[in-house]
This record gives structure tokens, C-alpha cells and sequence, in this order.
């Protein structure tokens, strides 16, 4: 493996990095009877966009004062091409010459997409599939905000062939902590080993060096899941809610702590902790079904139905039939909503969601050789 | 549509030993009444009283076990019996399993071991006992080696086998939609979960069929991870999760100590804690 990674910003996957708290997908449909080269000019505009605005331009107010400048310098974009621009329902002629990745999928609206989590819309009103995603990640949310309202305006000044059709925001907590109020992703992969984990091979061959995201919006149901005992709570997580400590963990071992080992204790097995990560293998061992998570909650509204949160489960990993395997496979997530024993309570329902693929960096934006002829990508 | 994990040396102990035994279950699977013994022991007649069990096991191995010119009773032309291929033996998972329980550690500048080896590190060790890009080998080697960083006995839980996990059926649709439901996976030959002593089922055959009255072929489901509707028994077996259980002794048992002395708690995949006594037995015979 080459040492010099191609992944694009907005993946924190490097060791002692931590990703900033704000966050925004952004999608896009592609206008219909778009030309691929129509959308190479569109997408080297729309990355203009943010170079310049890292230089602290702005579209009305052009070169901003050094202070200001900072706003933009921080923000990390990550463009993600979606099932939807491979779809020939949508694009005839296709957008794009390139093989569509066999696990860049739909996720299914005539029944559950996963075994155990239904749909939070009956029927379901998925908003999380498009052409492509944009990923933005900042320090704070006006940095993040603004970002994006900026490349509405490249979008609208330009007449660019792109259509915002979702937003989708979420936040970092600084306490580490989710809605559970339990400490969130404290056994995800260790540092050295996440590269492996992310990081497409090449199938397809315009994927090598790339990723694949998996963005799914779960809501959670918290009057449901506070209705439970802490003791309940504990079992389903397999963790001490206020410390974190694993369950039938007594000593002091830091990396016990992080990922207990193994047990065949029957009802710490059917925890959500160890049933995510079933065999403490590395992710050069396939069958470990290793992903790389960066999440972020998010609060839509507090009404009087109570609160609407829930969690962007956002992840990377080489190869998407890593996470359909771990979400459906019976003992690992495939045969309970959240954790515990099959039939054990449900809480966690799929809002939206969608699968897309990562390209490598490349120039004048990642992802450019899709959208060019094969006679253009000789040159 | 039938995927088996079945091991040949047991079909050839099988074959050997309960020849008649062996052509009623292959009958079984071909779902015939009784099968030619020739298309499964070929010009060896394996019920005649002066034909020995190695005589048979050596006409079964030519017959049905055969790289090439396979009797299709077990090509899957007319039935499926066992795994064929090199690799897919005991043999092979024995030999991987004592390479891959060497302690290898991962050293520091000043020889401190770090951590123990990972399966990229591991495989390219391994002298061609062991595949990349095989779905399994990888993974058992990295947590064979990891049993073996710990200082933990391994043994093959009793009996050794492949044994079929779980299957993500929820993955199929059929053409109107509906998810495929577990029912139509028939998992057969080993144990169902409530009959096993640890609540593991341990089953070696599966045979997926579309009820008749639903009216649809397996050709017209589509597995919804890809899109792509169900061609090739590949895409189904892909679908099966499939487990070797071993038993394992506490951390920092080996190297052997005396009996009285090991850990009894078993502490992987399958691993009933019944005591020692079996275990101690399985690893001198495996040390042997």
C-alpha cells in the first residue's frame, strides 16, 4: 500500500485527529439532460467555489478583511456520488461511462432496508438518496452554514446544473457522549488500523484510493429507550452508562476498556458492543467486518410530541458489502433493532439514508474522470 | 438451490466404514430412491465382503472427490455431498489453524513486544497454508494468532466442522417486493441451536427453494445490497455466515501447564466451559 493516502479531506480517520462538530450533507440531483462534460464544468465551479472561499472570497462581498477570511479556512468539503447518477431512469444517455460499484445500492422503500430497523415513515419518504452528496465539516456552524449558502449562490449566479434537494445537519459533542448518554464510538477502530478499513482497492478501478459512505439518519424514539431501567440499558449497550467500563471488565487495562475481549457470556454476546465487533480482527481480515464511524447527532425540533433527534450514522469503509453484511447477518445487527437479545426493545428507526461512493482526490476535483470521455481521460 | 460446508474426510470415513449408509444418503440428497453404487465407489463393488474400508475410501476419493470428471452426485448436477476443493478440507484447516497458533509479536526498537501480529502481517508468513483473498483464512488466522499472542490452548470443538451461522435472507426480495423469509432456508445435517448443549446451531447444508405456491424461480429474486437479480448459487452462498468452533483455555495457559493448573473458563466461539480434561486431551494430540 502506497503510504500517501488519495481519501479526501473530511475523512478523520488520522491518527489524533478528531473530526470538528459541525456538520452538513448536502445533496444534489443533476438537472435532467445534463451532459457529462456540463457537469465536469459544473463541479470544477462549485470546488472554485471553495478554494476561494478558503481564500476568503465571497461571492458579494469579494476579498474579505483578514479576520473574516478565517471563516471559510477550517471547512473540509467531501464530494460522494450516489446511486441516483448511475440510474438511467434519471440520466439517458448515462452520465457517466464508468461501472456503477455492485454495492452502491438503493436502499429498499418497499420493505425495510435492514432486518431490524423499519422505516420511520410508514410508507417510507426517503430524502437521502441523490446524484451526489457533499459532505461538509467545520468548527463551528456558521463557518459550515455559510459554506454552503456560498455555493448556492456559485449555483444560482452560474446557472449550474445542480439541484439541492436535502440538507441534513448534525453536531459533535464535546463529552463524547450520543442521546443514549452513553459514551458514542469508544470502540471504534483503533487509529492504525482504520486506513485498512477505509481505503477501496479498486473495484471498480476508478474507486482505488477512494471510500465508501454509508449516511443513515436514524431516529431515535428517547422516551422509549428512558422508559427503560439503567440496568436495561446497560445489558443492551454492554457498558456502565456513567463510566463506560464494558461489562464483565473489573480491571484497569485501557485496552479491555476500549474493546473488552471477547466472552461467551450469552447475554453480554447479544450487547450491542460486542455484537458489532465480533471477532476483535483487523480490517485486513475481510470476514471482520471492521467499518470506520464519524457520526454526528442531530435535534430536528422539540414539540409537543416530544423531541426529534436521533443520530447521522455516517461510515467509511473499503467495500459496502461490509455493512450489509453487519447489518443483516442474525447475531451480529441483523436479527434486533439495537442490542440484546432478539425481541429485546426497539427505539431506532431509519429516517433516511443512502449509499455513496467516495473517489479519490484528483484534479480539478475528485471524481473528474467520471464525468470525461474516455478519449478525454487519454489525454 | 443446496450450499454444503460437509468436510470429504468425513464423507470418506463415510465411504469406508457405512457404505451403505453413505449411497442412502447420497439417494437422499439426489432425491432418487436408491443411486448406481458405480456413480459413487465407480468399479468398486462397496458391499462386497472381500472389498476392505481402505478399498472403498480409495474408489470414493477417485469418484466423487476428483478435481476433474466428478460423479454428478456431487458436482451438484445431481447432488452436492461435500467440499472438494484443496483447501476446503480438514486437512487444510488443520494445518492453518497449528501455523497460524505460533505466537508472533510485533517487537519494539528494544525487542518489547507491541502487539501481536495482524492477518497482513501474519499471512504472507504463512507459506501458502493460508489465501488473502479467501474470506475466511484471513480472519482465522488473525484470531488464531491473536489466541495464540494471549497464551490461550486451542482446540477444535467436538466435532470439527463447518458449520453454517446465519444467513441474510432479509437481503432477498421477491419480485413484489417482500423479503425472502428465513423459512426458506432449510438448514440440515448437524444440530438445531435448541438442541445443542451451548445454544449454537451447528448445521452443514442448506437448501434454499422457493415454496411452489408462491410461484416465483430463485432466478427472479433480487438481492437488494446489489440490485442484481440471483444467477449463480455464488450470490446465496455469499449470503451464508459460516463459523469453525474451537475451544479455548484462559489467557496465559501456555505454554501446557499441568492440568490443575489451566484456566476453566472457555472463552471463545462455541466454547462450553465443561472442564479441562478434554481440552488437555485435544492439545497433546494436537501438540503431537
Amino acid at each position: 500500500m502506497n503510504n500517501a493516502d488519495r481519501l479526501q479531506p473530511g475523512i478523520f480517520f488520522r491518527a489524533g485527529e478528531r473530526p470538528p462538530p459541525c456538520f452538513r450533507l448536502q445533496l444534489f440531483n443533476v438537472a435532467p439532460d445534463t451532459r457529462p462534460r456540463d457537469l465536469h464544468a459544473a463541479l470544477g465551479r462549485l470546488f472554485d467555489c471553495l478554494d476561494e472561499l478558503r481564500e476568503g472570497r465571497t461571492a458579494d462581498l469579494g476579498a474579505l478583511p483578514d479576520p473574516e477570511a478565517a471563516l471559510f479556512a477550517d471547512v473540509c468539503a467531501t464530494l460522494a456520488i450516489g446511486r441516483r447518477l448511475f440510474d438511467e431512469r434519471h440520466h439517458d444517455p448515462p452520465l457517466s461511462d464508468r461501472p456503477r460499484p455492485a454495492f452502491l445500492a438503493y436502499l429498499d422503500q418497499r420493505s425495510e432496508a435492514f432486518p431490524t430497523t423499519p422505516w420511520h415513515d410508514d410508507p417510507p419518504h426517503n430524502t437521502g438518496e441523490a446524484d451526489l452528496a457533499l459532505q461538509l465539516i467545520g468548527p463551528h456552524d456558521g463557518a459550515v452554514n455559510c459554506t454552503l449558502i456560498e455555493i448556492w449562490k456559485r449555483i444560482a449566479d452560474d446557472a449550474l446544473p445542480l439541484r439541492p434537494v436535502a440538507t441534513f445537519s448534525g453536531f459533535g459533542r464535546p463529552d463524547g457522549r450520543g442521546w443514549l448518554d452513553f459514551y458514542d464510538g469508544v470502540s471504534n477502530l483503533e487509529g492504525s488500523q482504520r486506513r485498512t478499513a477505509i481505503e477501496v482497492l479498486g473495484d471498480p478501478l476508478w474507486m482505488a484510493g477512494g471510500t465508501y459512505m454509508a449516511f443513515l439518519r436514524f431516529r431515535i424514539d428517547l422516551a422509549r429507550w428512558r422508559a427503560l431501567t439503567q440496568p436495561q440499558q446497560e445489558a443492551l449497550v454492554g457498558r456502565d452508562k456513567r463510566t463506560g467500563r464494558p461489562a464483565g471488565i473489573d480491571g484497569d487495562d485501557p485496552s479491555a476498556f476500549i474493546d473488552p475481549p471477547e466472552t461467551t457470556n450469552r447475554g453480554l454476546e447479544m450487547s450491542h458492543i460486542h455484537r458489532a465487533n465480533q471477532s476483535r480482527a483487523s480490517p485486513s481480515a475481510p470476514g471482520a467486518l471492521r467499518i470506520f464511524r464519524q457520526g454526528y447527532d442531530f435535534l430536528d425540533t422539540l414539540g409537543p410530541g416530544g423531541p426529534e433527534l436521533g443520530l447521522n450514522f455516517i461510515s467509511f469503509q473499503s467495500d459496502l458489502a461490509t455493512l450489509q453484511h453487519l447489518l443483516h447477518l442474525p447475531e451480529w445487527l441483523g436479527d434486533v433493532n439495537f442490542g440484546g437479545p432478539p425481541g429485546s426493545p426497539s427505539f431506532v428507526t431509519l429516517a433516511d439514508g443512502g449509499f455513496y461512493a467516495v473517489p479519490p482526490r484528483g484534479r480539478p476535483f475528485a471524481g473528474a474522470d467520471l464525468f470525461r470521455s474516455p478519449i478525454e481521460r487519454k489525454a | 438451490m443446496e450450499c454444503t460446508t460437509e468436510l470429504p474426510e468425513y464423507w470418506l470415513t463415510l465411504a469406508a466404514y457405512a457404505p451403505q449408509q453413505c449411497l442412502d444418503t447420497v439417494a437422499e440428497f439426489a432425491g432418487e430412491p436408491s443411486v448406481d453404487p458405480t456413480a459413487i465407489f465407480g468399479d468398486c463393488d462397496p458391499l462386497a465382503s472381500s472389498t476392505t474400508p481402505e478399498d472403498r475410501a480409495t474408489a470414493f476419493q477417485r469418484t466423487m472427490l476428483a478435481c476433474r470428471g466428478r460423479s454428478p452426485y456431487n458436482t451438484g448436477a445431481k447432488a452436492i455431498c461435500c467440499m472438494v476443493q484443496s483447501t476446503n478440507t480438514l486437512e487444510a484447516l488443520a494445518a492453518l489453524t497449528r501455523a497460524a497458533l505460533r505466537t508472533c509479536t510485533v517487537t519494539g526498537p528494544d525487542a518489547e513486544p507491541l502487539r501481536c501480529l495482524s492477518a497482513a502481517d501474519v499471512l504472507p508468513l504463512m507459506r501458502g497454508l493460508a489465501e488473502p483473498g479467501r474470506a475466511s483464512d484471513p480472519l482465522l488466522v488473525e484470531r488464531l494468532t491473536r489466541l495464540a499472542w494471549d497464551g490461550r490452548l486451542v482446540a477444535f470443538d467436538d466435532p470439527v466442522g463447518v458449520y453454517i451461522r446465519g444467513v441474510e435472507h432479509h437481503r432477498l426480495r421477491t419480485p413484489a417486493g417482500h423479503p425472502v423469509p428465513a423459512e426458506w432456508f432449510t438448514l440440515t445435517r448437524g444440530t438445531p441451536a435448541n438442541a445443542a448443549p451451548d445454544g449454537r446451531a451447528r448445521h452443514q447444508r442448506v437448501a434454499f427453494e422457493v415454496p411452489p405456491e408462491e410461484g416465483d424461480a430463485v432466478g427472479e429474486l433480487i438481492d437488494v445490497a446489489t440490485e442484481e437479480p440471483i444467477v449463480y448459487g455464488g450470490q446465496v452462498a455469499e449470503l451464508l455466515q459460516l463459523s469453525v468452533y474451537l475451544r479455548v483455555s484462559d489467557a496465559a495457559a501456555a505454554p501446557p501447564q499441568p492440568m490443575a493448573t489451566m484456566g476453566a473458563d472457555a472463552v471463545a466461539d462455541g466454547a462450553a466451559a465443561d472442564g479441562c480434561n478434554e481440552l488437555h486431551a485435544h492439545y497433546r494430540e494436537y501438540a503431537r
